[in-house]
C-alpha cells in the first residue's frame, strides 16, 4: 500500500501522532491482502477512517471481521462500502 | 588557543555546522589548538567516517585528551561494543584509557553488553561512582544504577542527592513516581515543593516522574495559572509540564501560525518547539510545497536546516514513496543517502520503506542482511525488522528454546519490537500458561510480564473478562485501565467502552471528548468507534460540528460524518452544493457522506480526491469567514 500526500493529510487530521507511530506496515499489508480477498476493494479508505483497527494484530482482525462478515450476511462488501458506520460491529466485543 | 577565523576554516574544511558545534561551549577557544584540532577532525570524519552532526553535538573531543582518542577507538573497536553508539557520546573517547576499560570489563561482567549498547556514555564513568550508586540499594530497575551513575558523572546530581531523595517521605509515599530518571535529573527540595504544592493536589494527571525529573513548581505555577492553560487544556500534559515554559509557550499560542494550523500544535509542540523554529519551517519553501511532510511532530522535533537537505536532495527527487514526515523527523540526509546507495537497497528494494528509513542505519541495516538468520528465515525479515531491531537481539531471540516451542509466536513483529529476555519471562510465565488465548505474537512483542501480571490479577479484570483481549494486554497497563474502568464515564456510559477504548484510549483524552459541547450535543453520534479515538476526536470534533452548523446539517450529521476527516467532508459538501443537491435527504444526512470514497468513486464516478484540490478546506472556510 502507497499512501500520496492526500492520504497522509487525511490520517494525520484522522488520528493523533502515537497511533500513526504504531503503524506496522507489514502487519497492514497482510490485512490487506485478507480485505481485498475478501472484495473489499476500498480497503485504504477503511484504514485511513479506522487505523486503529489496522492496529490489531492480524489474527485478532480477521477474527473480528469474520464475526462482521456472519453479522451483515453475504452483502457485507457493498454494505459497508455504502455505510462506513456497519464496521460499528467490529468494535463489539 | 584558537581564533574564531581559524575555527570557522577548519569548519569549513570538515563540513561542520559552526553555530552547532560552538553552541553553549566556548571552552573550545581557550584550550583548542588548531593543529591539534585538524588533526583529530581529519581522524574522526576521514579515518573514522564518523558523521560532523556527531561531532558538533561534542566539541569537546577536539581538545581534551585527544591523545587517548585513538587508543579508546582501538580497544572500543576489539570489544563487543556497536561502535555506532560511540559516534553519538563521542566523549568517551577522550576517557582514559585504562579508566574505560575498567569500567567496560566491570559493567559487562554486571550488566551485559545490552547496557553498554542502550547508554554508551557509561564508559566515561569510573567504576567507583557505579559501586556507590549500587551501594544504595534503590528499588528500580538495575540499569537504572548506570544512568544515575552517569548523571553524577555529568554533575547534573550528587550521591548525597539521590540519597536524600530516596530517604524521602514522597518516595515512600508516591513510588510511583520515581524513576531512576527522576532520581538522576532532581533534587529533593523541587520535587517537595512539587509534591506538596496546590496545583499537585488539583491536576495530579499532569504529575508524573517525567514532569518531577524535568520540572519545578515555579515554572509550573507559572504554566497552569495561565490563560492558555485555561483556554487550551488539550494542549496540557505532563509533557508541556516536563519541558515547556510560560514565555515560549505564550509565543506559540498568541501567534499566527498557531490560528492558520491549530492541528500542527499538539501537547507535544508546546513541550519542545519554539515559536522561532515553528516560524522558520511554516514560512519556508519547503512547507509550501510539501505541507503533507509536516506534523505536530515535525514541529516538535524537527530541523529547518536537516528538513531543507533531505527535500532538496537526489534521493528525495528519486524516491518520493520513501520520505514521509517521520523520516523527516528522525533521519538526516547523510544516513538516508548511505542506505538508498547500498548494495542491500539495491538487492532487497522491498526491505525499504520509509520507516526503514526514519529508524535504522546502514551498519545495522547490513549486520542483518549477511546474517544466517536472514537467510534460513527470511519470512521473519521484513521492513519493520530492519526499522527497529538489530542482529544482537535477533540472534538471541531465533537460537532460544521459545522460539522452536512456540514457532507461531514469533513474527517480524516479534522481532522488530520485542527481546529475548522479555520473551522468556513471558512464555515462562504462570498467566501464559493459565490464559493462552491472550497471548499472541503482538502480546510478545509490545507487553512486558509485569503489566501483563497487574493486568490479569486486577479486580477489573475478574469482573470485565470480555474488555480483555490480547490486544489490551499487548497495549496497555493497569494503571490506564483501572482509570478507565473506575471513572465516572465508564459508569455513566458502559456501551462505548470495549476493548479497543481500553486498548488505545486514556481516561483524561476520553473524559475531555465527554465534558465538551459537541459531546453534549449530540452524544448519540459518539460511538465506540468514535470514543477509541478520543485523543484525535478532541481536535477533529469541534472543526466537524463548526463545519456542519455552518451550513446547517448539524442536527443530521452521523457517526461516518465524525470518522471522515474535515476536508473530506468539506469537499463532498462544496460538491453536492455546486450540483445544487440537497445536503439532506427527508430526516437524513445524503447518503455520500457515509460511502467509502473508492465506493463513490465506482459507482457514481465522484473522485473525493479530486474534489478535495478543487474545494480546499483551510483556504475557502477562512475567506467565508472574513466574509461573515
Amino acid at each position: 500500500m502507497i499512501l500520496d500526500e492526500i492520504d497522509e493529510k487525511i490520517l494525520h487530521e484522522n488520528f493523533d501522532e502515537e497511533m500513526i507511530s504504531q503503524i506496522d506496515m507489514d502487519n497492514i499489508s497482510k490485512i490487506f491482502d485478507y480485505l481485498y480477498r475478501n472484495g473489499i476493494y476500498y480497503a485504504k479508505d477503511l484504514f485511513l477512517s479506522f487505523l486503529d483497527l489496522f492496529l490489531l494484530s492480524y489474527d485478532e482482525f480477521v477474527k473480528r471481521f469474520e464475526k462482521f462478515k456472519n453479522k451483515l450476511g453475504v452483502d457485507f462488501a457493498e454494505l459497508l462500502g455504502d455505510d462506513l458506520s456497519l464496521i460499528e460491529y467490529m468494535y463489539i466485543d | 588557543m584558537i581564533s574564531h577565523d581559524r575555527l570557522m576554516q577548519l569548519c569549513d574544511k570538515y563540513h561542520i555546522n559552526y553555530i552547532k558545534l560552538i553552541s553553549g561551549n566556548n571552552r573550545i577557544f581557550d584550550v583548542g589548538e588548531y593543529d591539534v584540532i585538524d588533526r583529530t577532525l581529519d581522524y574522526l570524519i576521514n579515518v573514522l567516517k564518523i558523521s560532523p552532526s556527531n561531532i558538533e553535538k561534542c566539541s569537546s573531543v577536539l581538545y581534551t585528551n585527544v591523545d587517548f582518542v585513538s587508543r579508546n577507538v582501538e580497544f572500543l573497536n576489539n570489544c563487543r561494543v556497536d561502535f555506532y553508539n560511540v559516534e553519538s557520546c563521542l566523549h568517551i573517547l577522550s576517557a582514559n584509557p585504562a579508566k574505560l576499560k575498567e569500567t567496560y570489563e566491570y559493567v559487562l561482567a554486571n550488566y551485559g553488553v545490552e547496557a553498554i549498547n542502550d547508554n554508551t556514555s557509561i564508559l566515561a564513568v569510573d567504576v567507583e561512582t557505579i559501586k556507590s550508586v549500587e551501594k544504595l540499594n534503590i528499588k528500580i530497575d538495575k540499569k537504572g544504577n548506570l544512568l544515575i551513575a552517569k548523571s553524577i558523572y555529568l554533575r547534573y546530581t550528587t550521591l548525597e542527592e539521590v540519597k536524600s531523595i530516596i530517604q524521602s517521605r514522597e518516595y515512600l509515599e508516591h513510588p510511583e513516581l520515581f524513576t531512576s530518571t527522576t532520581l538522576a535529573q532532581s533534587n529533593i527540595r523541587d520535587i517537595q515543593d512539587i509534591i506538596n504544592s496546590e496545583e499537585f493536589k488539583n491536576y495530579p494527571h499532569l504529575f508524573t516522574s517525567t514532569t518531577l525529573a524535568h520540572s519545578n513548581i515555579r515554572d509550573i505555577r507559572e504554566i497552569i495559572s495561565s490563560e492558555e492553560f485555561k483556554n487550551y487544556p488539550h494542549l496540557f500534559t505532563s509533557t508541556t509540564l516536563a519541558h515547556a515554559n510560560i514565555k515560549d509557550i505564550q509565543d506559540i499560542i498568541n501567534s499566527e501560525e498557531f490560528k492558520n494550523y491549530p492541528y500542527l500544535f499538539t501537547s507535544e509542540t508546546l513541550a519542545f518547539s519554539n515559536i522561532r523554529d515553528i516560524r522558520e519551517i511554516i514560512s519556508s519553501e519547503e512547507f509550501k510545497n510539501y505541507p503533507h511532510l509536516f506534523t505536530s511532530q515535525t514541529l516538535a522535533h524537527a530541523d529547518i536546516n536537516d528538513i531543507k537537505d533531505i527535500i532538496s536532495s537526489e534521493e528525495f527527487k528519486n524516491y518520493p514513496h520513501l520520505f514521509t514526515s517521520e523520516t523527516l523527523v528522525h533521519s538526516n540526509i547523510r544516513d538516508i543517502r548511505d542506505i538508498i546507495n547500498s548494495e542491500e537497497f539495491r538487492k532487497y528494494p522491498h526491505l525499504f520503506t520509509s520507516e526503514t528509513l526514519a529508524h535504522s542505519n546502514i551498519r545495522d541495516i547490513r549486520d542483518i542482511i549477511s546474517s544466517d538468520e536472514f537467510r534460513k528465515y527470511p519470512h521473519l525479515f521484513t521492513s519493520t525488522t530492519l526499522a527497529f531491531s538489530n542482529i544482537r537481539d535477533i540472534r538471541d531471540i531465533i537460537s532460544s528454546e521459545e522460539f522452536k516451542k512456540y514457532p507461531h509466536l514469533f513474527t517480524s513483529e516479534t522481532l522488530a519490537f520485542s527481546n529475548i529476555r522479555d520473551i522468556k519471562e513471558i512464555i515462562n510465565s504462570e498467566e501464559f500458561r493459565k490464559y493462552p488465548h491472550l497471548f499472541t505474537s503482538s502480546t510478545l512483542a509490545h507487553a512486558k510480564i509485569t503489566d501483563i501480571r497487574d493486568i490479569i490479577n486486577s479486580e477489573e479484570f475478574k469482573n470485565y473478562p470480555h474488555l480483555f483481549t490480547s490486544t489490551t494486554l499487548a497495549h496497555s497497563n493497569i494503571r490506564d485501565i483501572r482509570d478507565i474502568i473506575n471513572s465516572e464515564e465508564f459508569k455513566k456510559y458502559p456501551h462505548l467502552f470495549t476493548s479497543q477504548t481500553l486498548a488505545r484510549a486514556k481516561i483524561s483524552d476520553i473524559r475531555k471528548l465527554m465534558q465538551s459541547k459537541e459531546f453534549q450535543e449530540r452524544p448519540e453520534i459518539f460511538t465506540a468507534s468514535v470514543i477509541a479515538k478520543a485523543k484525535s476526536m478532541i481536535v477533529k470534533a469541534p472543526i466537524l460540528f463548526e463545519l456542519a452548523s455552518q451550513y446547517d446539517i448539524l442536527d443530521f450529521i452521523t457517526p461516518s460524518f465524525l470518522i471522515k476527516s474535515p476536508d473530506q467532508n468539506y469537499a463532498l459538501i462544496s460538491y453536492l452544493r455546486a450540483k445544487n443537491i440537497s445536503l439532506v435527504n427527508g430526516e437524513k444526512l445524503h447518503p455520500f457522506f457515509g460511502m467509502a470514497p473508492r465506493v463513490l468513486l465506482n459507482k457514481y464516478g465522484i473522485d473525493l480526491k479530486e474534489l478535495m484540490a478543487e474545494y480546499p478546506f483551510d483556504g475557502i472556510k477562512r475567506k467565508e469567514k472574513a466574509f461573515i
